[in-house]
This record gives structure tokens, sequence and C-alpha cells, in this order.
């Protein structure tokens, strides 16, 4: 189901700081291994060893500062501009943090041709995508489960979609979704709101095919 | 700067490693002292004059930006690189207001990034330095410690004395006693080419034909009675810096030969002396009298006025050029209050006028010296006339000579002047019209006239100097 979104502002709070902390103890050291490898290079420009240990380490800063950053975005509430196709990028990479997504799922993301900018609140529209998501997993089976996702910038409202082989239960369980997201939530300092007034979820069925579209408007 | 390593550079970081690994960056081009907290670190500032300050900005208990601060308000020539292990936009434009040069972020991707911000910083810092030592020279030029003045003549002979000082042309200053010939000529040297070269002035009336030779020639050892060791000339002591003969017309003829000699050829000798001695110097030359009447009169060899006339400056008489007395005054009483040790001493209107409308025959000189008495005999804050030297102070004649106001209609104004002016040609004539007449270029008829129009007795001023 859908989070409280001010809880989950809460909890993303808590997180940062932690984060942060947690970023900045780790820079330290990352510094040195970036740092004296750098040293070393200039000593033995051959040694392929030390290229894959800067490889690496830049990778862990990337992860890093990649994650901080997602939850730096997320944290708004208020509506801001952003390129959908990046965000998309950014949540799946995000969502890769979590080792339940990472061990049952195989998560394909579709390029997307253009870049798309929408105007809406970063912390709604993830945890509405994040609870289709859940939704998608959610349905218990012991097989790997191959989520294609893809960001439609050739339709108008632009739309976020997410398809996967049916599984028994699976259409239920999004119109469960759909039909919250009518429900008025409470926000502190904005007072009730509903998803349905920025998101519209729709079901297609094809064969054994599901496909959620979630519309920006 | 000599080399690389006389760049100092600290670094402030809680981790020994990173210290470690900076200092091996950057140590072999520059001299660096590292800091393990900002205690460390102020220390080490108070100590060294560091260049550059690499300052981690999170250290357990302690913020960076703290010492950001104290550097940019204790050391503002110091650049300061901020680091950060977590950066926030809000950090980094903290730091950079407070007047970091750069911001870094860890892990620093290309460590080479820190050689390359510290070479930038030393290019600006060496830029800012050269841009100073340059708008210094520029206001430098002609600049001069004394006071000169600002009226339109002085500024005139400023501009001339800028164009001709870079040349290495001779120059003939010409001016009454107490003028400032002298600071002319000094300055003309101060914004020439050889201005780290010496300059050495020479009063040629005060001296013996004998004792100018000698001292502008030097001698040998027993050329004459006293000569008891070898002694070097002016000549050779100003080798390519500059000798300033001042009152040039006191010599005699046959020294102005010898003089001739030396600016035609360079060369000369010694009192006493078989060998010649070239010489590299300027002739910057004074007189206070017409050389032209001098060589007309055979008292200056013309051939030596031609050589020397190639530029003159002809500095005007104080007189005539009252603006500048009130500008000397202030200047010469902030010198001797300074000197003296004594407060802050202001000149009252009263005490002005009667200097603005002083004769000065001794000039800026004379001015100076009288200013000195006054500072010294001054016994409030206020210069009143009693402090001024009984020789300036007006007699009674003087004392009925109005101040021109400045705020009178011109036809008042115009009054006033001529009152005023009428007051001190009688006080100077002692009340006698020819010779009033004679001073002033107006008839005898109508000074008479003017003195009954402004009802001024003229008989007051022929009993005052009887």
């Amino acid at each position: 189901m859908i989070q409280n979104p001010d809880q989950y502002r809460n909890e993303l709070t808590s997180f940062r700081v932690i984060l942060e902390g947690l970023i900045h103890n780790l820079n330290t050291p990352l510094n040195l291994v970036m740092g004296y490898v750098q040293q070393k290079q200039k000593q033995d420009p051959e040694c392929e060893i030390l290229g894959r240990i800067y490889d690496a380490a830049l990778k862990i800063d990337d992860i890093l500062q990649r994650s901080y950053n997602n939850v730096i975005h997320r944290i708004v509430l208020r509506k801001t501009d952003f390129d959908l196709v990046q965000w998309l990028d950014d949540e799946i990479f995000f969502m890769s943090n979590d080792l339940n997504y990472k061990h049952h799922s195989r998560i394909v993301l579709e390029p997307a041709s253009q870049t798309t900018m929408v105007n809406t609140s970063a912390l709604l529209l993830a945890l509405t995508f994040e609870s289709l998501i859940s939704c998608f997993m959610g349905i218990e089976t012991d097989d790997l489960i191959e989520l294609k996702i893809r960001c439609a910038t050739n339709q108008q409202p632009t739309c976020l979609e997410i398809e996967c082989r049916n599984r028994k239960g699976l259409e239920p369980a999004i119109q469960k979704i759909a039909d919250k997201m009518s429900q008025p939530i409470q926000i502190i300092g904005i007072g009730d709101i509903k998803l349905s007034e920025l998101y519209h979820l729709s079901i297609v069925k094809t064969n054994s095919v599901i496909k959620a579209n979630l519309r920006i408007l | 700067m000599k080399s690389k390593k006389d760049v100092r550079i600290l670094i402030v970081d809680d981790s020994v490693e990173t210290l470690d690994m900076l200092k091996t960056q950057l140590g072999e081009d520059y001299t660096v002292l590292t800091a393990k907290n900002l205690a460390e670190g102020r220390l080490l500032l108070d100590k060294i004059r560091f260049h550059i300050a690499i300052i981690d900005m999170i250290l357990p208990g302690e913020h960076g930006i703290d010492l950001i601060e104290h550097i940019k308000q204790q050391y503002p020539f110091v650049a300061v690189i901020a680091i950060s292990g977590q950066a926030t936009i809000e950090d980094a434009v903290t730091a950079m207001k407070l007047g970091a040069s750069e911001f870094l972020v860890k892990p620093i991707r290309k460590l080479d990034l820190i050689n390359i911000m510290v070479e930038k910083i030393l290019r600006t810092q060496w830029l800012i330095e050269e841009n100073r030592r340059l708008t210094e020279l520029v206001q430098r030029d002609l600049e001069t410690d004394m006071i000169i003045g600002n009226s339109p003549a002085i500024q005139g002979i400023l501009q001339r004395v800028k164009r001709v000082a870079r040349l290495e042309t001779l120059v003939l200053i010409i001016g009454e006693t107490g003028v400032g010939k002298g600071v002319f000529a000094e300055m003309i040297h101060c914004n020439s080419l050889r201005k780290h070269q010496k300059f050495v002035s020479v009063n040629c009336g005060s001296l013996t034909e004998t004792l100018l030779e000698s001292l502008l020639f030097g001698h040998r050892r027993g050329a004459f009675t006293g000569a008891y060791r070898d002694k070097i000339g002016y000549f050779q002591e100003a080798n390519g810096g500059t000798l300033f003969l001042d009152e040039i017309t006191e010599t005699s003829l046959s020294f102005q030969v010898k003089l001739l000699k030396v600016l035609e050829t360079g060369v000369f000798r010694q009192v006493g002396s078989d060998n010649d001695i070239q010489t590299d110097v300027r002739i910057i030359a004074a007189s206070n009298k017409d050389i032209k009447e001098q060589v007309k009169l055979g008292l200056f060899r013309d051939d030596l006025y031609y050589r020397l006339n190639v530029i003159n400056l002809i500095i005007p008489p104080l007189r005539d050029r009252k603006d500048d007395i009130k500008l000397l005054t202030n200047s010469f009483v902030k010198e001797f209050c300074t000197k003296y040790k004594k407060d802050e001493l202001t000149v009252s209107p009263a005490v002005m006028s009667i200097l603005m409308s002083y004769s000065w025959k001794g000039n800026v000189r004379e001015l100076r010296n009288a200013i000195e008495h006054t500072v010294i005999l001054a016994e409030h804050s206020i210069i009143q006339p009693e402090d001024l030297p009984d020789s300036i102070m007006p007699d009674k004649g003087h004392e009925m000579i109005p101040p021109v106001s400045t705020v009178l209609p011109w036809q008042q104004s115009k009054e006033e002047f001529e009152r005023a002016y009428l007051m001190t040609l009688l006080n100077q004539s002692a009340g006698n019209f020819t010779k009033a007449a004679r001073i002033s270029g107006i008839p005898r008829e109508n000074l008479y006239r003017k003195c009954n129009q402004f009802n001024i007795d003229y008989n007051v001023f022929r009993t005052l100097k009887e």
C-alpha cells in the first residue's frame, strides 16, 4: 500500500542524517585510497591493478553520491520541475539498494528517446511508483520477476509504464492501489490531497502480460 | 618569490593519513606544514607566514569555517582552499563567502587538481601583488612627501617635471630663494630612470671656489694644505645619479669653465691629480637670479648658460600663488604638530587672513619657519594671531586691512579688494605716494582719489613708520 507521505518524509530525514555522516566517514578512507592510487600510478603508470582499484573506489563514490542525491531529491514534497527520464534512472538505481528487489527481480529499464520535464512532487511520485513496484513484487512466486519499465515520452501526459508477465492476483492488487489513490490522504501543512489528482493509474492486460500505466497529470 | 619552495602551505585535517598524502602531493614543490586541529593551525599561522591554507571543513568538535574566518581577519593575504568530506552547497557558499578561493570535495578524484588550484592561487596572488606594486608606482608618479601646492601655476610645473623627469636632459630651475627649487630637483630625480642611484645636492653659493672644486671633483692626498687623504668628489659620488647644483650663478667664471668641460666631456680630474675620471651624472642647476641678466653683466658664462638651459622650470614666488598658502600652512601645521608631539592644531581665519596677505619674500621656506615658530608657541588648539612670529605680524596698518569676503556681491568684493590693496600698498610704501605709485603702477593722482573714495587716512601709515 501507499505509505503515508509525512511518515515517509520523517523516515527519509532520519535516513539522510545517518547517510550524511556515513558518507563523510567513508569519504576520508576513500579519499586516501583514490589519492594513494593516483600517486602510485604516477610512479608506475603501467600497473593495471591500480587502475582497477581506482575505478572501484570511483564506483563506491558514485553509489554514495547518487544515493545521497536521491534522498535529497525525494524528500521534497512541493512540486518542482525535473526530468522524468533522469528521475526514473535514479529511482531504479536507488531501488537497487533494496536487496529484496535485487534478489527477486530483474528490472529492465528501456531507454527513453528524449528528456521529459514534469512538474510534480518528487516525494509523492516516488511513493506512488514504489507502491506499484512493491505490488508487482509482492505477489509470491519462486520465479525471478522480470519487470520492464519505461518512460513513455511520446505520450501526453507523460507516462511511466511497468510491465510484467501476468501473475495471479496482480490485477486486483494494482486496482487496490488505484482505489487508494482516489482516497484523500492528509499531509501536515497541506491538508487533504488525492494522489489521483496528480497521477492517473490504468491497467492494460494483453494475453499473459499486464501493464500498469502511471500518467503524470 | 625565488622558487616554489619559498611557497608555504598549511594543511589542516584531522586525518593523519590525509595530511601525509597531501603533504606527499604538494611537498615536492612547496614547503608544506600540517596541523591536526584548528588550534595547531592557529599556532602555525602565528609563527609562519603562509601563502595558502588547505582546511578540512569538518573536524572533530570544531568547524573549519572558524579557521577560515580567523585567517581572513588576521592574515587576509593567505589564500584558502576548503575541503569537505560531505559538502553541501551551503557549506561551499559559506566558505566562499568567507573568502575561500577554492572548494574541494573528498574524495578528490583528480589529485593533481589540488596542484593546479595551488598554482592558480599563486598566480593570482602574484598578479594581485604585481598590480599593487604597479598601482603604487603609478600613484608615486610625481608623488613627493613634500607638499608643494595645488595652484594652477604649480600644477603646470608638475606636468612639466613629469615630462622631463625621464629624459636625460639637463634642467635649469629658476626661482626666488625659498620657493623649493631643491624639492623640484629631487622630484625630477625621483621620477627619473636614475631614481635608484644617488641624488647629491650642493649649494654652490655658500662655498669658496677652492672648496667647491674640491667637493665636486674630489682631491688627492697632499693636493692642498689639509688634504690628508684622498677624497672622492660629488661627481663621483653621484655617478649614475643626479647632481643638483644650487645657486649656480654664485660660482666664479673660472669654476664655470671647469664645470662646462665636465658637462661637455663627462670627464673631470680630482684636485691634485693628472688622471681623467669618467662620470655619468645628470646635472640639475638652479639659481635665484635672472641668469640672462648675469650673462649680460658678464658674471655668468654664456656657453655654460646655453649648455644648462636645455629645459628650464620657473618656479613662481609664493606671493604669486596665494592659493597654495592655505594648503602649505595646514600641511606645515600638521608636520610640526607631529614633530613636536602636540595635539592637532587648527588655524583661525584671522591667522589665515594674515598669512594670505603677507608678502612672503622668503617664500615657502619663510612660511615653513613661521609655522614652526607658531606651532611651538601656540598654547591653544586654535592658532591665534598672537602665536605668529612678530616678523610677519601686521602692524597697525595691517590690522586695518579687512579680510576679503568671498560671499559678497561682485562690486562690494571689488571695493573691498581695492581697499585692502591700497592699505597694503600704503603700508609697504610707508604712506609715500611716489613709492606707492611706482610699486603699483597706479598714477599718484588716482591713488589719492582712491584713498579719498575709501576714506583711508594715509597719514596713519606715515606715522607708523616714523
